[in-house]
């Protein structure tokens, strides 16, 4: 158990080493620099003066090759320093932990929501499997599996800010707050509360319908197996034989699932944040991106790779936890 | 009143390709503390007879005609049509059931203790550690070594004749009045099916229970059972006591399986006698007896156009054939023989 972990963390290392190398190096081949991008953003008529844009990116360190630049990272990294942005004036380290709070929110919300709603629906259509209302059940939500994202997150503005507009329905259109100073927590809260329903229905509705037919398959495949027939020749009933025989079996492959869905529960979704200006972690990534903030890209680059990672030893534990026949040994 | 009596058993699937009548009106009846072997080829009906008796038919299928009579307390109870309230205190409680596959049989994920108590808690109010005590005994029943260890224990990590036992075990719980095995030895290893039968003919005595062996082994019916009903293709074609059957089978097709023994051929290097053809499909079963296209006694028209009944030629002793008792000269090559 402790050979297999240690070995683990060991691939682990070795895997994070190469993915921030080869990123690193990705980064520094897009045309544009930090200092490029500001100017031309901040004035687009003025040149800079060679001689100061040479001062600049010495001061940055960008005069250095890239192989180069990435050790000095590294070795800064090695030493707990994720180093300052470009583009924002403040350490790295700041401005993720600004942005872990509301894409946090806003993940754990909806993969809890998908989780309660799914595991039920998910239950429901495998034990009302090939009938009328399962069918339909499913019907929908595979539509909704097939409409995107930010074509929802259209329809959802549209309906509940411009067509709901001065009816108690009335949802904000973007933001975490509406700003202005807030009478107490609960009212801040509250406002947030406003704020995060239309984005976390975006982010739910996908992975509900994903998770529900995900169970619902695999569910429809352990009932076909030859201990149901046991269980119920026992005289087990139907939700007991759903529910603790079908479903603790189902649970093998949805701890994978629970595992890799760690990286994206701390690192947004771009395109939700994006649309609904909510000021999280996907939204850093996408910025950051843009004005080719070097350090700002590596870390979160290096903080993402390390939750996937960590996911996916995560499902491995989990996954000798639930299926008895699995061993680390 | 026998403890269990089938009367005119309907069993069909509707299948898109239309009704399949799996099970064709069949009749049977089980006597206290008795075997009854229910024999016949892969896909005869013998297995959905089974599991009509427990209401588990799966979809499509369904019971569409029949009675299945089960003595309670004196009082007999229809488990056609009984609401499944009442039909799960059956199984498991009044009928248990084991199946043929002991490696997929028992649930991975729990462990074997919890698998017995559970069955016993499914029908009795007692607490987990009483349940759990009861798991161990039924354990020590079905003698399994080191019970206590096994209690703790996954199915994976038990060989399939024990696998077996713990099914049998579970089936026990409750000490049923019927016990329904089917295919009980098939999955396994020869020395382990001899352990195995010998164990639920052992049981049976001690239990006072009846069983409803479901086999194509002819040698396990000559060692286990009191009564014999052999199927063919949805239907009882032949109904006797072991004794009566084994001396002087009636049937062309009983006879047919009792030549195709292995043990039945006089040299070990005499060929394996074998019926020709195959059991017809549900959806295309032949007109008249449905045996014929099979049968080296077959005579036209009658065995072609008329569906024999199920006649009492000697006492005890039913078959389903027009010319049973005077089957005449076999043909050299049955009709379906020829036809290829």
């Amino acid at each position: 158990m402790i050979h297999h972990l240690v070995r683990r963390l060991g691939l682990g290392v070795v895997t994070l080493l190469l993915i921030s190398f080869l990123v690193y190096g990705l980064i520094r081949s897009i045309p544009g620099t930090p200092l490029t991008v500001v100017v031309s953003q901040t004035d687009p008529s003025r040149r800079l003066n060679p001689a100061d844009l040479e001062r600049m990116k010495a001061a940055y360190g960008l005069d250095k090759p890239w192989y180069q630049a990435y050790f000095i990272w590294l070795t800064n990294v090695a030493q707990g320093d994720l180093g300052r942005s470009i583009s924002r004036k403040a350490p790295v380290t700041e401005l993720i932990s600004k942005r872990v709070g509301p894409t946090l929110a806003l993940s754990t919300g909806s993969l809890l929501l998908t989780w309660l709603l799914s595991i039920p629906l998910g239950i429901y259509a495998a034990a009302r499997s090939g009938r009328g209302d399962e069918r339909a059940v499913s019907l929908v939500l595979y539509m909704l599996y097939s409409v995107p994202t930010f074509v929802a997150a259209l329809a959802l503005q549209v309906t509940f800010s411009l067509w709901a507009e001065g009816t108690p329905w009335e949802l904000p259109l973007f933001g975490m707050t509406s700003g202005g100073p807030h009478a107490g927590t609960a009212a801040w809260l509250a406002d947030v509360g406003r704020h995060a329903i239309l984005p976390l229905i975006c982010q739910t509705y996908v992975s509900l319908a994903w998770y529900t037919r995900f169970i619902n398959t695999n569910l429809q495949e352990v009932l076909r197996q030859d201990y149901i027939r046991t269980a119920r020749a026992k005289g087990a009933g139907t939700i007991r034989v759903m529910v603790h025989h079908a479903f603790r079996n189902t649970l093998i492959p949805l701890v994978t699932l629970l595992g890799l869905s760690l990286p994206a529960l701390l690192g947004g979704s771009v395109i939700i944040e994006q649309i609904f200006s909510w000021p999280g972690m996907g939204r850093l990534f996408f910025e950051s991106l843009r004005e080719r903030d070097y350090p700002t890209i590596m870390g979160l680059t290096l903080l993402f790779s390390l939750l996937t990672l960590a996911g996916q030893l995560l499902a491995d534990l989990l996954y000798a936890w639930v299926d008895p026949r699995v061993s680390m040994e | 009143m026998p403890l269990l009596e089938i009367r005119n058993l309907v069993t069909a699937f509707h299948t898109p390709a239309g009704r399949v009548p799996a099970v064709d009106g069949v009749s049977l009846s089980i006597e206290r503390g008795t075997t009854l072997g229910l024999v016949g080829e892969s896909g005869c009906g013998k297995s959905v007879t089974a599991m009509s008796v427990l209401g588990l038919v799966a979809s499509p299928g369904r019971i569409e005609a029949g009675q299945i009579l089960l003595d309670r307390d004196g009082r007999s109870i229809d488990l056609v049509g009984l609401p499944e309230r009442q039909l799960r205190t059956i199984r498991g409680g009044r009928i248990g059931m084991i199946f043929q596959e002991p490696m997929t049989s028992l649930n991975p994920v729990f462990t074997v203790g919890n698998q017995v108590a559970e069955a016993v808690r499914l029908h009795q109010k007692v607490s987990r550690q009483a349940a759990r005590a009861r798991a161990l005994e039924l354990l020590r029943l079905v003698r399994i070594a080191d019970p206590e260890r096994r209690l703790d224990e996954y199915p994976h990590q038990l060989s399939g004749g024990m696998r077996q036992r713990v099914v049998i075990a579970m089936a026990l719980a409750c000490e049923p009045d019927l016990l329904i095995a089917d295919e009980p030895t098939t999955a396994l290893d020869v020395t382990i099916q001899a352990q195995v039968l010998e164990l639920l003919a052992d049981l049976r005595q001690r239990l006072g229970m009846a069983i409803l062996l479901i086999t194509h082994d002819l040698g396990v019916v000559a060692e286990t059972c009191d009564e014999v009903a052999v199927m063919y293709a949805g239907r009882i074609v032949e109904r006797a006591a072991a004794a009566a059957l084994f001396a002087r089978p009636l049937h062309p097709y009983t006879i047919g399986l009792l030549a195709a023994r292995p043990e039945h051929r006089r040299a070990a290097a005499d060929p394996l006698a074998a019926i020709p053809g195959m059991v017809p499909q549900p959806r295309d079963f032949p007109a008249g007896c449905r045996f014929h296209p099979r049968c080296p006694f077959v005579r036209e028209p009658r065995c072609t156009a008329e569906l024999p009944s199920l006649r009492e030629l000697e006492p005890g002793h039913l078959v389903r054939c027009h010319y049973a008792g005077d089957l005449g000269d076999p043909a050299t090559v049955p009709a379906e023989a020829r036809a290829e």
